[in-house]
């Protein structure tokens, strides 16, 4: 009796660890391939078993990166509902790899949040024979050489177009919008002569077998002549006045003080402190008109006493 | 009588009168020479009695001298004096040329000199006359009553370059492009949005690295405001002044007479009058920052002087009212003692205070004055340029004052760039400012104030490395999770995206268009997520109410939907003016729509756009000129609602598009209601031990309203 009360203790013990250490959830995460080329189907799956005696909901968080986080796939989170003991599958992703994916290594991880547990997984996988980039650059020069780029020129100057690309036997379609909007299909390396003033346009789509097929433009402006700003800067700073220069007290009130000599008046400046201020003079022009009509009327006056007389 | 008599009695009468017009005019003021010919005195015997009403040589007095029954009056002849006294009461001892033994002497005074020597430089004099009209010297403080700019100086649509190379002079332009004053808005330019008051010219300050230069989002905002006028501070590039001449769309398309180059000598020319000035030390940039805004607010200059030029600024420190911001060199403050009106001195906090009380403002800027050296060395060859630079996401504080001045806003400084000491000192300014805020406008790069945090493990996040700090934590004051602050930054590749974006926002309703376009992508998450799937999610957010306000929208939904039409939609990103995202996204691009690249090499600018989005990675911090949001802001963009790492699937469109197009809420308050309402649904984030939106800065300035987004 000892004996059985014994193995029956150990039994329930051993049981009551097993469901203390024992995981509540089992996650298995599995992708189709390890490897994945252009047209191929991409199939990640999950699958769940709820290892508890009751039913509960899991929330699966599940992301797809590559190295340089150039392609990031973050999938809204899954709530999922798992009946005691129930095993279930889900699909996570399935989409097809396009030449445009970057070649590279990716990373498929997830997190399943379940009632009392967090489980994590990941996967990795490469992606390879897609499209490389095409490393390409529009020059726009004022010489043959192209030693250094230009962005604008004057009008009737020859303008030299040209690429240069690490990658060899490219096939380059560029054509030339002019400001007019006019467009011209061009070969480059080529030269125009810079006849219409305004934007130019110059867009090269170029491809070649292994590459992605890039487009690209680049502007450039023609002038009927550079660009002659003037300056009307009118204070030097010497501590010396110079009115000739154009500084005066406003313009220039580093050099000038405020009631100097300086060509203008300052009204702040009181009666005859500023040699500028002309002074009020006494008004002779009207006192002069006045006499003339006051000679006048003098005049008629005499008129009229000696027609008396 | 006969006709002869008649004549004669007239010719009589002529030469009485012409006779008198010459006394008339004879005993008009002396002239100097006049004036001269009494130099030695008269010669009167020195035995007769002299009497002087102003007891003596008093040129402030005006006085009589009777003498030999003669009287002597003081009298002016311009600003000069010739003061009369008795001699022998005042000149005792052998004679001089201005006193003679005849008992009556005279003496002229320049007044100007007189009173100046008297009493100092801060006083004028002039020659006056006294209610009996006698001459005397006339001291008075000199003081212009008014602070008025010249209206000459500025056409209806200037607008003003200068490079960013100094800071002085930049920040001295504060007050000369942007001011408040009640009687120069008669003529000066307004802004939608700003105070009636504020007189306001665009500033465009670009980044110049010795030939190198990037003026591209400064170029397409004069494509977009066309100025009639461009004023250059000082000397540019040869390329960039082709550049400014240049049609569009490489160019600016201004013709030559349209712009000219000045000094900054030429500062202090655009004033027909101050009467007062600020003064900062010549070092301190960050008292500087708050002190041009002061200046603004006052239309009045600001300087920054130290004993070494304190020379230079003599003149307008005297007879004026100084504002000194700080501390300043003890020759200069014995100077302004000396010499000035009157001054009063500031702290930086005290300033602060101050501008809150007169401006009543509830927006702050947050800047960090160190970020003139702070800087990402990496090499960007703008678009428009030949040269690459290499100083990048450096100076943007620079753009910050200009913000200020022109929508009344305190700026607060931090030198800290730790994330945690930046949310205090928010928090401590704040109190200690006593402002109520509303708004907080970061104008700073990333590498000068964080605009994320490292995740913790506490933070629970499996994916995100990076948590977004501007709402999440300055703008939270009361640490109850929810963003308290409309929360907004402002950065760019270089300061000339951040002072051309600050342009953009002030003269809003100068760039806009008379319609408002929407073009919202619903890709989706995944290659299964149909056109119905995401017309029905849409739903949420995408209501008729929304579409009536706007003028026309394109909608695209579902994966394959979108894919179809991809090329038609990219080419619909530079012209809507909403722009809305679903799906996933890059460090440097809405993963299917459009990138970095797209937009550079297509030359793609933006028609003043908001872009709102569920995207990872668009605004993640690298230091990473292509960064999406970067390059949306460089190109026009007003608002780019950007991830700080992976993030989460928000549910925010709702809540910014009805608080922002329905409710006249601005876009800052909008979004933080947005991100508020996120919290207390509790969206899932992926981060277990953070609630709400963890991830996504406001890109832009939060004040924006969209009454001001069409003309």
């Amino acid at each position: 009796m000892k004996v059985r009360f014994f193995i029956f203790g150990l039994l329930i013990v051993i049981l009551s660890v097993q469901s203390v250490f024992a995981s509540e959830i089992n996650i298995s995460l599995n992708i189709n391939h390890e490897i994945f080329e252009p047209g191929d189907q991409f199939i990640a799956k999950l699958i769940l078993k709820n290892n508890l005696a009751f039913g509960y909901t899991t929330i699966i968080e599940s992301i797809i990166e590559n190295e340089d986080r150039s392609y990031v796939n973050l999938l809204p989170p899954l709530s999922i509902k798992l009946n005691p003991n129930e095993k279930k599958e889900i699909e996570l992703y399935n989409f097809s790899i396009d030449e445009t994916f970057n070649e590279g290594d990716y990373l498929l991880s997830i997190r399943v949040i379940s009632h009392n547990s967090t489980e994590k997984s990941t996967k990795k996988f490469k992606i390879m024979g897609t499209l490389k980039e095409l490393s390409i650059n529009l020059k726009i020069c004022k010489d043959l050489s192209c030693s250094e780029s230009e962005k604008i020129f004057s009008q009737n100057e020859t303008i030299y177009l040209d690429y240069s690309s690490e990658v060899k036997n490219i096939s380059i379609n560029a054509n030339l919008t002019y400001p007019d909007k006019t467009i011209k299909q061009l070969t480059l390396p080529t030269s125009i002569k810079a006849e219409q003033t305004g934007t130019y346009t110059l867009k090269v789509t170029a491809s070649k077998e292994g590459y992605k097929t890039k487009t690209l433009s680049t502007q450039f402006g023609v002038v009927e002549k550079e660009a002659e700003i003037i300056n009307t800067s009118s204070c030097f700073v010497n501590s010396i006045c110079e009115p000739d220069l154009g500084e005066n007290y406003k313009t220039c009130p580093q050099d000038c003080e405020p009631c100097a000599k300086d060509n203008i008046c300052n009204p702040d400046c009181l009666t005859g402190e500023d040699a500028d201020c002309k002074q009020t003079t006494f008004p002779y022009w009207l006192l002069i008109i006045g006499l003339v009509i006051a000679l006048f009327l003098l005049i008629i006056l005499v008129r009229h006493i000696t027609d008396r007389l | 009588m006969k006709s002869s008599a008649k004549i004669l009695v007239i010719i009589l009468i002529g030469i009485f009168l012409v006779q008198n017009i010459s006394l008339i005019i004879a005993r008009g003021p002396p002239t100097p020479e006049a004036v001269n010919k009494f130099e030695n005195g008269p010669p009167f015997p020195e035995t007769e009695l002299c009497l002087d009403s102003d007891h003596g040589n008093n040129p402030e007095v005006g006085g009589l001298v009777a003498y030999n029954q003669k009287d002597f009056k003081d009298f002016c002849s311009g600003n000069i004096l010739t003061e009369y006294f008795c001699s022998n009461q005042n000149f005792k001892g052998p004679p001089t040329p201005e006193s003679t033994n005849f008992g009556i002497s005279n003496r002229t005074y320049n007044c100007t000199s007189y009173c100046q020597n008297k009493y100092g430089l801060t006083y004028r004099g002039s020659c006056s006359l006294s209610f009996e009209g006698f001459g005397f010297c006339n001291c008075t403080l000199a003081i212009p009553v008014k602070n008025e700019k010249d209206p000459n100086k500025y056409s209806k649509k200037n607008a003003f370059l200068i490079s960013d190379k100094n800071w002085r002079e930049i920040l001295s332009l504060v007050p000369l492009t942007t001011w408040t004053s009640e009687e120069d808005s008669r003529w000066c330019k307004n802004a939608y949005g700003a105070p009636k008051n504020i007189c306001v010219y665009p500033t465009l300050i670009y980044h110049r690295e010795g030939e190198s230069f990037d003026a591209d989002s400064i170029i397409y905002f004069f494509q977009q405001y066309k100025p009639d006028n461009l004023t250059i501070i000082g000397n540019t590039p040869q390329e960039l002044d082709n550049l400014l001449i240049v049609k569009p769309k490489l160019g600016a398309g201004l013709k030559e007479e349209q712009i000219k180059k000045i000094s900054f000598n030429d500062y202090f020319s655009y004033w027909k009058s101050f009467n007062s000035i600020v003064v900062v030390d010549y070092d301190n940039y960050a008292n500087g920052l708050m002190g041009s805004v002061w200046a603004s607010l006052k239309n009045i200059p600001i300087i920054f002087v130290n004993s070494n030029n304190l020379e230079n600024y003599k003149n307008v420190i005297d007879n004026r009212k100084i504002y000194i911001i700080g501390k300043i060199d003890s020759s200069v403050s014995d100077y302004i003692n000396k010499n000035a009106k009157s001054s009063i001195s500031y702290t930086l906090e005290e300033l602060q205070k101050e501008y809150i009380k007169e401006t009543n403002t509830d927006k702050i800027i947050l800047v960090n004055p160190n970020d003139l050296d702070l800087k990402v060395i990496k090499r960007f060859l703008p678009e428009k340029s030949t040269k690459s630079f290499s100083e990048l996401f450096s100076k943007i504080s620079l753009a910050a004052p200009f913000l200020a001045a022109g929508k009344y806003e305190v700026i607060i400084d931090t030198t800290s760039t730790d994330y945690k000491k930046i949310d205090a000192f928010v928090e401590n300014k704040i109190d200690a400012i006593g402002i109520g805020p509303e708004y907080l406008t970061i104008l700073a790069s990333p590498v000068s104030i964080p605009i994320s945090r490292q995740a913790t493990q506490k933070d629970g996040c499996e994916y995100a490395k990076f948590i977004e700090v501007d709402g999440r934590f300055y703008g939270e004051l009361d640490h109850d999770n929810l963003v308290d602050l409309s929360t907004g930054r402002i950065f760019g590749v270089s300061i000339s995206d951040a002072s051309s974006y600050v342009a953009r926002s002030i003269f809003i309703k100068d760039i806009v268009s008379n319609n408002f376009d929407a073009l919202i992508v619903l890709p989706g998450y995944g290659t299964s997520t149909t056109k119905d799937e995401m017309i029905r999610f849409s739903k949420y957010f995408w209501t008729p109410n929304i579409i009536n306000q706007l003028d026309s929208y394109y909608f695209y939904a579902g994966w394959y939907d979108v894919l179809s039409r991809i090329f038609k939609i990219k080419n619909l990103y530079d012209n809507s003016n909403l722009i809305i995202y679903y799906n996933h996204g890059s460090k440097t691009a809405f993963s299917i729509l459009i990138s970095s690249y797209d937009l550079s090499s297509n030359h793609i600018y933006l028609n003043n756009s908001i872009i709102m989005d569920v995207a990872c990675l668009t605004c993640y911090w690298s230091g990473n000129p292509n960064s999406f949001c970067v390059q949306n802001i460089r190109r026009g963009a007003l608002g780019f609602q950007g991830a700080v790492d992976i993030s989460y699937w928000n549910r925010e469109f709702d809540n910014i598009l009805n608080g922002f197009i329905l409710e006249g809420k601005s876009i800052g308050t909008a979004y933080k209601e947005a991100r508020n309402q996120d919290y207390k649904d509790n969206i899932y984030n992926f981060c277990l031990g953070l609630r709400g939106d963890i991830f996504y800065a406001w890109i832009g300035d939060p004040t924006i309203k969209f009454d001001e987004m069409r003309k």
